[in-house]
């Protein structure tokens, strides 16, 4: 359980929100959504524990919740110069699950192209590998900015498939987007309405 | 699990080979711009040639002070560090002994080459060697250091000059003050000294940068 109480974050002396409560239960998808510049990667950001810059209170159920969360920023975290297979394989590793990294190639469709670097590969292909590494790191909260972009039709379902399986499994996703999504039960939180 | 990090943090170095060759190139670039310019032999003047050497090594470790820990920065990476399950103490450590054997790997390896260009080339340089040997971890030590506290500074990157670099002149002062025993007061006991001060050096001070790094690590990649 995830419980954000009476949030109030600024930039640049602009209130982004303010009385922004919400409570999310295991097994629920959150997505906060809004224009640009509304503070939606700003909030995501405070959820993980990036920024501090707020006022209000988070709490959680979690014994240490920074390891249960699984974070995608706009940034993918990738190391450029490495291929797919040197990037997962590392991540892999340290939380020994090995074992699953031929599932995430394959989910994503990346077996044939994981000896590529990551600057050879297109915008879509970098954010595909990214959520794949979603697969290989356990962790019940998973918070996701803009996971769909640069997305074709077919991968977007993939990653909805993936988001539908980790709640299925008692996990909690919030994500951002620029509009209300409709996919299973998700609680769409438009931040303007926080202002 | 430290040593596959390591690994892997070597294997980021080999693929960005290009920073590794520019600096290399940097440093025989400035070599050979003061053997042409200043003095082609300074076999009369051996502890300027070392001054000049010791200049141009620190110098071209600071050109890798953005590279470390900016790029995992702006590409996501250090963030990633901060959720994964494994003490972040571990991490910086390999990424520190990376750094400090690809530095000491190429320096070594391009000195003798710049020595002989100085005229330096003779069997008292050994002593030169040895103590920047046991200066580099010190060195680079202070240098990592430096790129952590650089890598979201931007405008305020002076900070770090303030900071962490004026922390370079102990070792710089420990090499050459070695070294002017064995080239001008010619006192190889001394020189043992140096080498023992720079020893302790190393022991206090390594612990205390590799626990501030640790402390600051949570405090830099967060925003406030």
């Amino acid at each position: 359980m995830i419980s954000l109480q009476k949030i109030k974050s600024s930039s640049f002396n602009e209130i982004l929100y303010k009385n922004l409560s919400i409570t999310i239960f295991p097994g629920s998808i959150v997505n906060l959504y809004g224009e640009n510049g509304s503070g939606k990667t700003s909030l995501l950001r405070i959820i993980a524990g990036l920024d501090d810059g707020y006022e209000g209170e988070i709490n959680t159920a979690y014994d240490d919740f920074l390891s249960e969360v699984r974070y995608l920023g706009h940034e993918h975290g990738l190391v450029k110069n490495l291929t797919i297979e040197q990037n997962l394989k590392f991540f892999a590793k340290i939380y020994q699950h090995e074992i699953l990294l031929d599932s995430a190639y394959s989910y994503f469709d990346l077996a044939k192209i994981k000896n590529k670097k990551i600057t050879e590969l297109s915008a879509g292909q970098i954010r595909m590998v990214a959520l794949a590494r979603l697969i290989i790191m356990p962790g019940k909260i998973w918070l996701l900015d803009e996971p769909f972009n640069n997305l074709d039709a077919k991968n977007t379902i993939k990653v909805k498939q993936l988001i539908n399986a980790k709640v299925n499994d008692a996990g909690i996703t919030i994500l951002t987007t620029h509009k209300k999504i409709d996919f299973m039960d998700v609680i769409n939180v438009a931040l303007d309405d926080f202002r | 699990m430290f040593f596959y990090i390591l690994k892997f943090e070597l294997l980021k170095i080999l693929a960005d080979l290009r920073s590794v060759i520019n600096n290399g190139i940097f440093l025989i670039l400035a070599a050979l711009i003061f053997i042409f310019s200043v003095d082609s032999d300074l076999s009369d003047n051996k502890i300027y040639g070392v001054g000049i050497i010791l200049s141009l090594v620190i110098l071209a470790i600071i050109m890798d002070l953005d590279l470390l820990f900016r790029k995992d920065y702006i590409s996501g990476f250090l963030e990633q560090i901060f959720f994964v399950d494994i003490p972040i103490g571990r991490f910086l450590l390999a990424k520190y002994f990376s750094f400090l054997m690809v530095t000491i790997l190429v320096k070594m390896a391009l000195l003798p080459f710049i020595l002989y260009g100085f005229g330096l080339f003779n069997p008292l340089i050994i002593y030169f060697l040895l103590i920047l040997l046991l200066s580099l971890p010190l060195i680079c030590a202070i240098i990592f250091f430096a790129s952590m506290l650089s890598f979201k500074l931007e405008g305020r990157a002076y900070l770090v000059f303030l900071i962490a670099l004026p922390l370079l002149v102990v070792p710089i002062i420990m090499v050459m003050a070695g070294m002017n025993e064995i080239y001008v007061n010619i006192n190889i006991t001394s020189w043992f000294d140096y080498v023992e001060y720079l020893i302790y050096l190393n022991l206090i001070f390594l612990p205390l940068i590799y626990f501030l790094s640790n402390s600051l690590f949570y405090y830099l990649i967060r925003n406030h």
